[in-house]
């Protein structure tokens, strides 16, 4: 419950503070968003299958933001960036799908 | 694979020749499959797995701050993409509907400083004329008549061809509804050296007076292109071309089909869907030329008079027009 109360609570603060992100940074943001719904999403399901770690949690989302934004760099780099980022969303999309489908299986058993 | 595909269907699946460990069938999507069947993120599995060798309960409960910070940074990640999404589009589509009302808006006043150019040349015209036979002077006002009329500083009206090109249907109908703006089918597209052919074949099967989608070419006409768009006279045309030409009726047409403009326009034509039509007209009118203004150039002392021959016909061809002097018919 109050985890879900933090994550209100940084939309809010979001919404109120509209944070201008820098011209450098705004390529990473989509990229970003998809990694943190994946560790969110992996998070739930991991608490419904009652082998949660908090640890793991907070690891997974900073290294899947990070590794996903530098493979995007990476790309940029080498002149393939929406390649890699059609990749990336592509493995994280199917994790997204896999981990909501559990936790639909989980809630409703259907 | 022709005997296999050809065949009806078999009833039962195939007996597995191969023999040793069972291989699964979809080993070559290894990744995929991976990705499929462990999206929650190994690390739960093998710290629970730790925890439960511990004596511990295996689910860790989010209780940390740690974890709380985190799910406020996510939020702030999630409304952040959001506003920089939309303000991004909404800020986009703001600046393109600004350009776009202003570049309508000072085409709009162009077009209009143009027409009132035009009359009062018109009007400066007629009192010049008034003038002159005020005076007595009636052969100088027929000369001015005939040199505007020649020179384009007078609207012209008589019988004459319209010829109307267009870019190919394919190009016309590209995506993104401005002809102009597409790169595609680029090679179904009137270029700029196309419409100088056509209007050059024009000067050269007798026509008197010529003007481009109501522009009308003068000594100081250039039919250019800037980016995609052709210019005459440095305004921007959009397709159809309408090219009005003012000769004898008789003639003019089967001297320009036969001529070089319209065989350029049948090759065209014929090779890349440039759709054109030619068609006369008993009375056609044309426009005064609105750029007809000489800053630098000043008379040489003497030269109407004293000079004769090979520089009047330098002087009457419009830069558009053909180098040598006009033919008639």
């Amino acid at each position: 419950m109050i985890p879900a109360l933090g994550l209100v609570a940084g939309i809010v603060l979001g919404l109120l503070l509209q944070p201008a992100v820098p011209v450098w940074a705004q390529p990473y943001l989509p990229i970003a968003v998809v990694a943190a719904l994946d560790a969110v999403f992996g998070a739930v399901r991991a608490l419904l299958d009652g082998i949660f770690d908090d640890k793991v949690f907070v690891v997974s989302f900073l290294s899947n933001v990070f590794v996903a934004a530098f493979i995007v760099y990476l790309g940029d780099q080498l002149g393939v960036g929406s390649q890699l980022s059609t990749g990336v969303v592509v493995v994280l999309g199917i994790r997204i799908f896999s981990n909501a489908a559990a936790i639909r299986r989980h809630l409703f058993r259907a | 694979m022709s005997a296999a595909g050809g065949a009806a269907p078999a009833p039962d699946d195939e007996p597995d020749p191969a023999p040793g460990p069972a291989r699964r069938r979809d080993e070559s999507m290894a990744l995929l499959t991976g990705v499929m069947e462990h999206p929650l993120d190994l690390g739960y599995a093998a710290a629970a797995e730790r925890r439960r060798s511990g004596g511990q309960p295996p689910v860790n409960a989010g209780r940390s701050v740690v974890v709380l910070l985190v799910l406020v940074l996510v939020g702030l990640l999630l409304a952040t993409a959001a506003l920089q999404a939309r303000g991004q589009t909404t800020s986009r589509v703001a600046e393109r509907d600004l350009l776009v009302a202003e570049i309508a808006r000072q085409d709009g006043a162009a077009s209009r400083l143009q027409q009132a150019n035009v009359a009062l040349a018109n009007q400066l015209e007629a009192e010049r004329t008034r003038q002159l036979e005020q005076q007595a002077q009636g052969d100088l006002a027929d000369q001015v008549t005939r040199l505007g009329l020649v020179t384009g500083a007078l609207s012209v009206a008589g019988p004459g061809i319209t010829v109307t090109v267009d870019d190919a249907a394919a190009v016309a109908v590209a995506p993104g509804g401005d002809a102009r703006a597409s790169t595609t089918a680029d090679d179904g597209r009137v270029l700029d050296q196309d419409l100088q052919k056509v209007v050059n074949g024009l000067w050269a099967a007798g026509a008197e007076a010529v003007s481009v989608n109501g522009q009308r070419l003068s000594a100081l006409s250039a039919i250019r292109s800037a980016g995609q768009a052709i210019l005459v006279d440095y305004r921007p045309l959009s397709p159809p071309y309408r090219v009005l030409a003012i000769g004898d009726p008789d003639t003019l047409p089967a001297r320009f089909a036969d001529g070089a403009g319209g065989r350029d326009l049948l090759y065209l034509s014929d090779n890349f869907g440039v759709r054109y039509d030619v068609a006369s007209s008993p009375r056609l009118v044309l426009p005064a030329s609105a750029g007809l203004d000489v800053r630098r150039a000043q008379p040489v002392a003497g030269v109407a008079t004293a000079q004769t021959g090979p520089s009047v016909g330098a002087t009457s061809t419009a830069t558009t027009g053909p180098a040598t002097p006009k033919e008639r018919p």
